[in-house]
Order: C-alpha cells, then sequence, then structure tokens
C-alpha cells in the first residue's frame, strides 16, 4: 500500500488547474493506491480543480486505488455542495480522519 | 449662360436622381425585403430560383450593397449557404442593368404618366403604411430617378463644347487611364457603378464623353464598386468579410477580363469587346449599358468557372466566426436518413457539439454562439425528423431505432432548453451586485460548471458509470439553495439573485433528465 499525500494551496482556477493534474498525474502513475488531497491551504475551487480530482478518483478507482479529501475551507466546501462534488467524492474533515478511512 | 444652366439643370437632375435611387431602394426593400427573403430560403437550393431572384433583387433595390447585408443576415441566421449567397450576389449585380439600360433609352412619357399617377395617388391616398402606398412611393422614386435622368440628359445638351466641363469630359473620353481612374472614384464617392454609368451615359450619347474613354469610365466603375464594397466591409468578419471580399475579387476578375479583350483589341485590331458592342448596339449611351452589362457577365463567368478556388481563398482569408460554424452541423448530411442507424449514430454525435459549449456557454454567454446552437439543434431536430418520416415509414423502422429516435428527440429538446437556461444564467451572473451576492454567483457559475462538464463527458462516453455520476451529481439542490437564497435575503437587486438561483437548479433538473435519458438510450441499444 503505498500512500500519498497532495496539499494544493492558493487558487486553483483555470490558470492553476494544469500544474495540479502533472502533480496528481505524477502521483497515481508512480504506483501510488491511496491518495489523499488536504485542501486545509485552499481557498478556492474552479470547475477546472473539480474535473481534476474527479479524473484523480476515476484513475485510482480503475486501478483498485482510493481517494479521500480533506480539510475544506468553507468557501470550496459550498462550491463541492454545489457542484454535488461532495456526493461522489469521499470528503473528511481533517487529516487524519481521511488518513484513517484510507486505511 | 447656357453652360451654367447646362451645369445647373445636371446638377439638379443628378440630385432628384439620388433622391430616387435612395428612395427606390429604401420602398423596395421594406416591400420586398421579407418575400425575397422567403423565397430565397424556400428555394434557393435551384440555380435558376438563385439566378431570377438575384436579378429581380439587384433591378428593384438597385444596391448591391444593400443586398450584399441582406444576404450576410441570411448566411448569419443559417437560412442561405455561402454557396448560395455568392452566386446571388453576382446576379443582383447583373440585375442592376436594368437601370443602365433603362437610363439610355427615351422614356420620357413614361416618366411624365408614373410622376403624374403616383404623386396624385399619395395626394389623395391617406391611409398610412399600406402596401399600396408603399408601392406608390416606389413608383414616385422610380419617377424622380427617371426625372433626375432627363434633367441631366437635358443639362448636358446645353453644354457648348468650348465649356470647361465639356472640356474636361474631352480630356478624361481621350486618356483610357484617367477615364479608368475617373470612373473608380466617382463610384467611391457614389457607391454604386450603376449610377456612374448613368451619369456617364448622357455626356457620352451627345459625344461630350467620346465612346471608347466612357467605356473605360464603366469598367473604372467596376472596380471602383468592389473597393466601395471592401471599405465599406472593413470591420466585417466572417460570413460578411467574405461576402464583400467576394464583390471585390469577382468585380476584380471581371475587370481585368474586359480591360485585356480591350488591350487585345486596340493592339491586335481584332473586332472583340469595343466592336462586339457596336454591333449589337445603336448609339453611345446603349453601347455604354453593354459595356455595363458585359462587366457583370464578365463576373459571373469567373464565378462560375473558378467557384471551387474563390470559396477556398475565401474561407482561408476570411474564416468563418466561432457561432456561424457552430451552426453548421459537422457529421449529420441528408443523404445519411436512407439509412437509420447510421443516421441516429451521427446525430448523437452532432448533440456532442450541443453538450460541448454549455460550459463555454457558461463563462461567457454570448448571443451570437447561443443563436449558433439554436440553429444547430433546429437542424438536428429537422433531420431526425426526416428519419422519423410519415407515419408509414416510421412503421417501417424496427423498435430498437424507433426507440434510439424518440430518445434523441427528447436528447435534443432537453439540451435546446439546457443551453438557453445555461446562457441565461450567465448573463444573470454579470448583473449580480459586488459582495457576498458576486462570492455565491461564483460559486453556483463553479458548481454548474463542474455539473455541465460531466454531463459533456457522459455524452461523448455513454458508459454506465458516466451517465450514473451525472445522475448523482444532478440531484436535487433545493435545501443547498434555499440556504443561500436565505443568506442574500437582504442583497441588493433581490431579482436578479432570485433569477440566478432558480436558473441554477432549473439547469441542474435539466441534466438530471438528460442523464435519464442517455440511460435509457443505452439500454434501448
Amino acid at each position: 500500500m503505498t500512500e500519498t499525500i497532495l496539499m494544493p494551496a492558493g487558487r486553483l482556477d483555470t490558470a492553476a488547474a494544469p500544474g495540479f493534474e502533472r502533480e496528481l498525474i505524477a502521483a497515481t502513475a508512480s504506483g501510488c493506491d491511496r491518495l489523499l488531497i488536504d485542501l486545509a491551504n485552499l481557498v478556492y475551487v474552479s470547475s477546472a480543480g473539480l474535473r481534476i480530482f474527479l479524473v484523480a478518483a476515476k484513475r485510482l478507482r480503475a486501478g483498485g486505488g482510493r481517494i479521500a479529501l480533506c480539510g475544506l475551507q468553507p468557501q470550496v466546501a459550498e462550491v463541492f455542495d454545489i457542484s454535488g462534488f461532495a456526493a461522489i467524492l469521499p470528503v473528511y474533515a481533517d487529516r487524519e480522519t481521511a488518513l484513517a478511512a484510507l486505511r | 449662360m447656357n453652360a451654367l444652366l447646362g451645369v445647373a439643370s445636371f446638377f439638379g437632375g443628378l440630385g432628384l436622381f439620388f433622391t430616387g435611387i435612395r428612395n427606390l431602394s429604401a420602398t423596395m426593400l421594406q416591400l420586398g425585403g421579407r418575400p425575397l427573403r422567403k423565397a430565397i430560403a424556400a428555394h434557393g437550393g435551384r440555380p435558376g430560383v438563385v439566378a431570377i431572384a438575384g436579378t429581380v433583387a439587384g433591378a428593384l433595390l438597385q444596391s448591391t450593397n444593400g443586398i450584399t447585408f441582406i444576404l450576410v443576415s441570411m448566411v448569419s441566421a443559417g437560412l442561405l449557404p455561402m454557396a448560395t449567397a455568392m452566386p446571388l450576389l453576382l446576379w443582383a449585380n447583373f440585375g442592376t442593368s436594368a437601370l443602365v439600360i433603362l437610363a439610355s433609352i427615351d422614356l420620357r412619357l413614361v416618366t411624365m404618366v408614373l410622376l403624374g399617377v403616383s404623386g396624385t395617388w399619395l395626394f389623395l391616398d391617406r391611409k398610412a403604411g399600406t402596401t399600396r402606398r408603399q408601392a406608390m412611393e416606389a413608383a414616385l422614386a422610380l419617377a424622380m430617378l427617371f426625372l433626375g435622368l432627363e434633367l441631366m440628359h437635358s443639362g448636358t445638351m446645353e453644354l457648348e463644347t468650348g465649356a470647361a466641363v465639356a472640356e474636361v469630359m474631352g480630356i478624361v473620353g481621350s486618356s483610357p487611364p484617367i477615364a479608368f481612374l475617373v470612373g473608380l472614384a466617382v463610384t467611391l464617392f457614389t457607391q454604386s457603378s450603376s449610377t456612374t454609368t448613368i451619369i456617364a451615359v448622357s455626356p457620352s450619347q451627345i459625344g461630350l464623353l467620346p465612346f471608347p474613354g466612357a467605356a473605360l469610365v464603366v469598367i473604372g466603375a467596376s472596380l471602383g464598386s468592389g473597393f466601395s464594397a471592401i471599405l465599406m466591409g472593413a470591420s466585417a468578419r466572417g460570413s460578411q468579410r467574405q461576402l464583400v471580399l467576394f464583390q471585390g475579387l469577382t468585380k476584380l476578375m471581371g475587370v481585368v477580363v474586359l480591360v485585356a479583350l480591350i488591350v487585345a483589341e486596340d493592339v491586335t485590331g481584332w473586332p472583340l469587346l469595343i466592336a462586339g458592342v457596336r454591333a449589337v448596339a445603336e448609339g453611345p449611351g446603349r453601347q455604354l449599358a453593354f459595356i455595363y452589362l458585359a462587366c457583370q457577365v464578365a463576373a459571373l463567368a469567373g464565378y462560375f468557372l473558378l467557384a471551387r478556388p474563390i470559396r477556398r481563398l475565401l474561407t482561408a482569408v476570411a474564416p468563418p466566426l466561432p457561432a456561424e460554424s457552430l451552426a453548421v452541423p459537422q457529421f449529420i448530411y441528408d443523404a445519411a436518413v436512407g439509412d437509420a442507424d447510421i443516421a441516429l449514430t451521427l446525430a448523437e454525435k452532432e448533440q456532442t457539439r450541443v453538450t460541448g459549449q454549455l460550459a463555454p456557454t457558461l463563462e461567457n454567454p454570448d448571443h451570437a454562439i447561443t443563436s449558433g446552437i439554436e440553429r444547430l439543434t433546429e437542424e438536428i431536430e429537422r433531420f431526425l425528423g426526416s428519419i422519423a418520416g410519415s407515419g408509414e415509414d416510421t412503421a417501417a423502422l424496427p423498435r430498437g431505432e424507433l426507440d434510439r429516435l424518440v430518445n434523441l428527440r427528447a436528447r435534443n429538446e432537453v439540451l435546446r432548453v439546457l443551453h438557453d437556461t445555461v446562457f441565461q444564467f450567465g448573463l444573470a451572473r454579470g448583473k449580480m451586485p459586488p459582495g457576498e451576492a458576486a462570492t455565491l454567483a461564483d460559486a453556483l457559475t463553479q458548481g454548474l460548471g463542474a455539473v455541465l462538464m460531466c454531463a459533456d463527458d457522459a455524452a461523448r462516453e455513454p458508459e454506465a458509470a458516466n451517465i450514473e455520476l451525472v445522475r448523482q451529481i444532478s440531484s436535487d439542490r433545493s435545501t443547498v439553495v434555499d440556504a443561500m437564497r436565505r443568506r442574500l435575503v437582504k442583497a441588493a437587486n433581490q431579482e436578479t439573485v432570485y433569477r440566478m438561483t432558480s436558473l441554477f437548479e432549473r439547469a441542474v433538473w435539466l441534466v438530471q433528465r438528460y442523464a435519464m435519458l442517455l440511460q435509457a438510450g443505452q439500454a434501448d441499444r
């Protein structure tokens, strides 16, 4: 079991999305099957950012892996609720809870 | 004194002529614009109809610039393909020859009768805006135009050969390059080569403007008309730019051909253009009219010989705007209707172009793009309707294909309404007041954007997992949205807040509906 933790910071918008996507692809390609994305330092997420989370989840699930997100700030959590992504991606309050769920 | 009277008469006649032609064009546009558009939209696929419609339009409207802009609006609205608009414009140019030919004929009697009848009628008829009144206004404009020509002709007659104007005309007429440039310059001013030609008819008829030179004035005027169209359409893009460039290019082709004929005739002595025109037409006035006609015929001939290279060149130089390209189907085509299975697959692929435009429209709501998508969905519906055909034909479709057809039509309608909803949402977003309302509006936009992207993914790869994902993320949002409305109860512009949240709910509901139809569509296979 290989665990990876990513912690994007700032804004995950159309400009920043490609860079973070490369990080995710590198993480999933390196044999990681447990991916935790800690969003405690993320202040904004756009639809492009949401799409990247979804793509990462699909890639991991296809390989038998798992994904978890944690530490959503209120404004980011609201976007997750509005988009319905909170219903399809596992979201946890903090890192410890998320790691426990992944393990 | 005679010379002064002659100039004044010519000038007065010119003013009457310009007024007449302007009023005629405006009235005919009101009277005949819509029927013309309808006829072209209904029968524009037939070359004969195109030729007749174009010629009649040109003869009546006498304004190829006006016709160009009618055609541009029809092409932009998807009512007319560019491949029909181009020859139509050339036939309209040909139709403008009618007035030029009339100007070379003695129409005094007709002019006076027309003036009397139309003027008296309009004086007695008090009802405004009726078709009859508009027809009489057109007749009056025509009469003014002819009266103007008469005054110009009589004014020209008054000019003695020793007068300054007559001398200038003599210089122009005897120098081909000057004659050509004068024709070009006058047309840049009048924006009408037929007007320039008509102005040249009177002095030519009485020998003030020698014929070979007058012919070059007309040919220069033809090129000037092309330049004038290009200058007027300088800021045009897409189809409009293609049409104005087309005007310029075909005029140039006609001019090149005719100048080559004249030069060859001059050098070799072979009886070509000038000799030919002299043989068929009596008198310099009519000969000028035939030169004008030859310019239009040369442009028509050039187009029909080089239609494909011309269209390719114009598409490369002035590519269609994104909105124009969107409206043109990329996958469906009429001949495919015969094989229902293939046709339905093509229609499904065409629909992915609509789903692919949803997220971009959310980010940048654009009227033109939305109109393009609207027309595309209409085309898809028309195509699907063709597959359905008559009641008997529908019964002949296998059950599976019939179910697919019904499903695709339902999806098409959902997508049409969804696209419009997303467009309205995008517009409403722009009107949100600053502060918390704008922040929430952005959150709604990002959330909806993610939902639409997932819908597009499912449309392109309609696997069970993708469709199920869309169904999950498009579930009921009323709790979330109501909470937002409560938070913004004191925000400025409540109406926009309510409208935007309602549109969001509607869009999500439509995505859910679309996902259900997708799922049902997969089950039908």
